[in-house]
């Protein structure tokens, strides 16, 4: 195995050093004149010092630029996806001012050193000659140095801020800085560069953003970055079987995406399907108020209702609603029709002694409870009862 | 596919988005947009905390106030007239970007005729500055008027206050 350049280590300890004083002292690294002059001059002057310490030795792979195009293939899908989905959750105004001055500032305060920091990054993994502890701290580092300190102990105030934001921002940037050390090490710094240049003047440029909740946030991202890394690592797979022509056909049938990809289709049908984006959805039960029908820890699957449907419903029909910000799955017990044909309905669980106290109109009714699945919301209740704690 | 079919299938995916363009320059006016972001990967600016509230006369929350980025939602039970609660927002600007406080709303905005006032200190509208790495901190007041000559009863008051932080 080759040595590991000496010269290297020198940018492992400045950016161990970097992450200690982002982590002690936030508001310093938010200042005007820091973001606006020495972070530029800070990660040019590293990746300066990495390109010389490197002695320019230039990154070997085959079928480079095919990794690169997948790539922008799927940076490109992932933006579409990303932007049409405001069709169906709304947008929301950007709040980057658009004017030309603003947006070349904007321009100068992050594009530079996404560029410097992939460029720095590629450069450490093509030295760590493959070692898997050098890979694992570049992973790392890079991830940490991404983190927001300044806004992460509101993010943990509570048990449920904690859980979303876990879900939609670290979990998201230990993939994606996962990837990127990949990607680095399989075909240089070009493929993150773009991903994340294209990504940041999406945001700087573009009048609007979709209005997307934290769950879909972090779903789209982890699917993007599955999917990126299934594809290239093929396309690496095959690059070296063409080289070395010694492939067997278990290797092909495990990295090959036709296998990977329908797998990974179904699971996001599946949690598409939980988080209620198709016409029928799980709601799991948090209460004994429906029992015998149903109790506590139990799923059921219920169908979202048109407003037609909604006034078609009859006693005895078990419908979801909300009230006061809770939802709730009761049996209706009375249809109530006032003397200018407004419906609304009067409901109660099966193992109350009385109806409930309000009425339900047909914006507080979801949908119809179609069938129930013993035990199935266990994992939901539980979870609901920490977070809620 | 090689190389040539995936520049031909970047060329074709790079016309789509042109087209979403125009077609989003058709239909923009009739999108939905729900307000100002205070969220993105580069942009932080968000509600940090909110106070429990300072009672006087016998004023008290009728459910815990709550955040979500930038909107801030109370419901205080008032007592007599005389009654009010005070209740602090802290926001934080956690970005790398400057910004300036450019709306403020509260809703109900005007409960007219019902003797209930609401009151937003602290800030201004287009003048309050929110530096990155800095905090504002709104005082929200909720009260009865004192002199208003309706029968004593307790009046349960919701109100939501919506911040929006853009760039300056």
């Amino acid at each position: 195995m080759k040595k590991i350049n000496n010269k290297i280590w020198v940018v492992y300890g400045i950016l161990i050093v970097y992450l200690f004083l982002l982590i002690l002292f936030p508001s310093v690294f938010k200042q005007g004149i820091y973001t606006k002059l020495i972070q530029q001059i800070l990660w040019f002057g590293l990746a300066l010092y990495c390109y010389y310490a490197s002695e320019k030795e230039s990154f070997r792979n085959r079928d480079k630029t095919g990794k690169i195009q997948i790539v922008v293939i799927f940076t490109i899908i992932y933006l579409m996806i990303y932007f049409v989905l405001g069709l169906l959750f709304g947008y929301k105004v950007s709040p980057y001012s658009h004017s030309i001055t603003a947006i070349l500032s904007n321009i100068w305060v992050f594009i530079p050193v996404i560029i410097f920091q992939e460029y720095i990054r590629a450069v450490l993994v093509r030295f760590t000659r493959r070692n898997d502890t050098l890979l694992v701290i570049i992973f790392l580092l890079f991830s940490l140095i991404e983190l927001n300190y300044g806004s992460l102990g509101a993010s943990f105030a509570t048990k449920e801020s904690a859980f979303k934001y876990v879900s939609s921002t670290l979990l998201p940037i230990l993939t994606k800085n996962a990837l990127f050390t990949y990607f680095a090490l399989v075909c240089d710094y070009l493929p993150s560069m773009i991903f994340r240049v294209a990504v940041m003047a999406a945001n700087i440029l573009l009048p609007i953003f979709p209005d997307l909740d934290w769950f879909v946030t972090g779903l789209l991202e982890l699917a993007t970055y599955v999917i990126m890394f299934i594809s290239v690592n093929y396309m690496n797979d095959l690059s070296k079987r063409v080289a070395v022509r010694s492939s067997s056909r278990k290797a092909q049938r495990t990295s090959n995406p036709k296998v990977t990809i329908p797998l990974l289709v179904i699971l996001l049908a599946f949690v598409c399907f939980v988080a209620g984006f198709f016409t029928y959805r799980p709601i799991a039960i948090v209460s004994d108020s429906m029992v015998p029908k149903f109790a506590r820890g139990d799923a059921v699957v219920v169908k979202k209702l048109s407003n037609k449907e909604k006034k078609a419903l009859k006693k005895n029909d078990i419908v979801q609603y909300t009230l006061d910000g809770r939802t709730i799955v009761h049996r209706i017990h009375k249809k109530i029709v006032d003397e200018n044909g407004n419906i609304t309905y009067q409901t109660k669980g099966d193992n109350n002694n009385a109806p409930d106290d309000k009425i339900v109109t047909l914006k507080q009714i979801k949908g119809k409870v179609t069938f129930v699945v013993p035990y199935a919301g266990w994992p939901s209740v539980l979870i609901y009862d920490f977070l809620k704690e | 596919m090689d190389n040539k079919g995936r520049n031909i299938v970047i060329g074709a995916l790079l016309a789509a988005i042109a087209i979403m363009a125009v077609g989003y320059a058709a239909l923009s006016q009739s999108l939905t947009i729900n307000g100002t972001a205070s969220i993105s990967s580069t942009w932080d600016v968000q509600i940090i905390s909110i106070s429990e509230g300072v009672p006087e006369n016998g004023a008290s929350n009728a459910s815990t106030p709550t955040h979500d980025g930038t909107t801030a939602t109370f419901s205080t039970n008032l007592t007599v007239p005389g009654s009010k609660m005070t209740y602090e927002i802290t926001v934080k600007n956690s970005g790398n970007l400057n910004a300036m406080l450019t709306g403020l709303t509260k809703s109900p905005d005007s409960p007219a005729g019902t003797g209930i006032y609401y009151k937003v200190t602290g800030v201004e509208q287009g003048v309050t500055k929110l530096d990155a790495g800095q905090t504002n901190v709104i005082t929200v007041e909720v009260g009865w008027v004192s002199t208003d000559t309706s029968m004593p009863q307790t009046k349960t008051v919701p109100l939501t206050v919506n911040l929006t932080y853009t760039q300056y």
